[in-house]
């Protein structure tokens, strides 16, 4: 390990700046993670070593000529395998993709390369991005770095994985119920799911096209934060504007938790973390009350009928002549969508705008919502349906039920890892206000200062 | 169209299909539908004549009779 556990983006760029490091050794270190536990965790589709190593050597000899990309320069990144890079296969964990290969540059990695972030690989997910759990993949399934017998989280499973096992230093996923964050939480990482449209899903295997996001996984804020800098659409600005080392930290943010549906079916050792971090946001300034968001318990149909809807009109000619090359749970779950009547989505659409009417309200007088990311701990591998209390849901339901509400209605929100609950990571969810992400970055990065501060 | 009456044709459509495995789920789905017509804010449309005011997915009753995907 040439940088201590926990190194942000930031000081291992003052590193390679001041010479005690190169691109070269980060991704040799990242290789030699890969070469050393991706055999069990499965977290890769595809390993670029060459290329890799290449563009650290050039990115090591612009250095050394002076010239800087920025703080991004020689970082070694992972992408999940939805997001093109050119010359590169894009599979979606799917049979249906084999042969594919990628002519150009999604502009999300071609961002992200300009900036010198070096892609080490392409990660594995939950196929074509449909599933919370990283298990159904055409590659086998991820699992868990912290308990290789329980699951990652998904779909963006690799993309955590590879942050949390030091394989990269941060990851590009997506999140259309919580593909970001329930990985992220799962994982002990941070997860950071834009306000909806702020970064170009262009290049992106699409899911449900109004659901989603394109967001990064990483080690802190911090990193989050120059990573969203880099990747929203916009012009770049030439002072490196959004770029900064470090993000802005909010001082006593005043914190809202729903909590009626929110915080009504938790694991015990869920509500105990969540109500760990809580006292110590409050014990460290945050003010922190209750706040109602009326139709809550609504989310789960309108997410269900928009994201099944959608999902089955992307995959409608595939699903008709090459049905057999889907896993069989994805396509099960595409199938459904072609029975979702037509009225019965514009309903959907009408629910989206009053929900998105409701958070917005709740967030009116608030910095961000704070409430878990998951309501249960990370499942073992397999596990169908889960008890909580007197209610039995599948493991589906349950891993998107205090996510899903944020895709529907587009804010902001970042998972990130708020100790353990049951021996396994895991992660409180902060809500931001839509088109607001950076302020939603601050206040994440002065929770998650205090919760380091009293752990 | 009529939940009931769709409900019955899809599981007859996804049998010929050869998609016996869909039952469940398209019982799941069924669930959720009830539970999003029934929503209050869903109230414009127009009622689903096959749900009389005492049924599960009667307009006044916001509860679905079972838990769809994502709800409690």
């Amino acid at each position: 390990m040439i940088l201590p556990p926990g190194t942000t983006i930031a000081e291992t760029g003052a590193a390679l700046r001041r010479g005690a490091i190169t691109a070269t050794a980060l991704v040799e270190e990242c290789l030699a993670a890969i070469a050393e536990r991706d055999g069990v965790l499965n977290a890769f589709i595809t390993v670029l070593a060459d290329d890799a190593r290449r563009q650290a050597q050039a990115l090591d000899a612009e250095l050394t000529r002076g010239l800087d990309r920025g703080p991004l320069h020689g970082i070694p990144i992972s992408l999940k395998d939805i997001v093109d890079l050119a010359g590169a296969p894009t599979t979606a964990a799917s049979r249906l993709r084999d042969g594919h290969r990628a002519t150009a540059d999604a502009p999300v990695t071609a961002r992200l390369r300009a900036a010198g972030a070096v892609v080490v690989g392409k990660c594995n997910l939950h196929e074509f991005a449909f599933g919370t759990t990283g298990e159904e993949s055409a590659y086998g399934p991820t699992r868990n770095p912290h308990a290789p017998e329980h699951v990652p989280g998904g779909s963006s499973s690799g993309s955590a994985v590879s942050v949390a096992a030091d394989m990269a230093l941060a990851s590009i996923g997506t999140d259309t119920g919580g593909s970001i964050r329930i990985p992220a939480s799962c994982c002990g990482v941070v997860g950071l799911k834009p306000t909806h449209g702020e970064v170009s899903a262009a290049g992106v295997v699409p899911l449900a096209p109004s659901l989603d996001h394109v967001g990064p996984i990483a080690r802190s804020v911090a990193d989050a934060a120059v990573l969203y800098g880099i990747m929203r659409d916009g012009p770049h600005r030439p002072d490196g504007g959004g770029q900064e080392a470090e993000p802005p930290v909010a001082r006593r943010p005043r914190l809202g938790i729903p909590r009626r549906y929110f915080l009504d079916l938790l694991e015990p050792a869920v509500e105990g973390a969540f109500a760990d971090t809580a006292e110590r946001l409050a014990r460290t300034g945050c003010r922190i009350d209750d706040v109602d968001i009326p139709h809550a318990a609504d989310t789960g149909p309108v997410y269900l009928h928009t994201q099944l809807a959608e999902a089955a009109e992307r995959h409608r000619a595939d699903l008709d002549v090459h049905p057999d090359a889907y896993g069989r749970g994805v396509r099960l779950r595409l199938e459904l969508g072609r029975y979702v009547l037509a009225e019965d989505y514009v309903r959907a659409q009408r629910g989206r705008r009053v929900l998105t009417a409701e958070v917005d309200a709740a967030l009116e007088d608030h910095a961000a919502l704070l409430l878990p990311t998951l309501p249960i701990v990370p499942p073992r591998l397999g596990t169908a349906s889960i008890a909580v209390g007197d209610t039995t849901e599948t493991t589906r339901a349950l891993t998107l039920r205090l996510t899903q509400l944020f895709d529907v209605t587009g804010h902001p929100a970042i998972s990130i890892p708020c100790g353990t609950a049951g021996g396994l990571p895991a992660g409180v969810q902060l809500v931001g206000r839509r088109g607001d992400t950076e302020r939603l970055l601050a206040v994440a990065a002065a929770c998650e200062a205090a919760i380091r501060r009293l752990s | 169209m009529r939940l009931d009456d769709w409900c019955e044709q899809a599981r007859r459509d996804a049998a010929l299909r050869g998609l016996p495995d869909l039952d469940p789920l398209l019982d799941m789905l069924f669930r959720a539908t009830r539970a999003l017509r029934a929503a209050d804010w869903a109230r414009e449309a127009p009622a689903d004549p096959a749900e009389g005011a005492a049924g599960p997915g009667a307009a006044d009753d916001k509860r679905p009779s079972a838990p769809p995907e994502g709800r409690r």
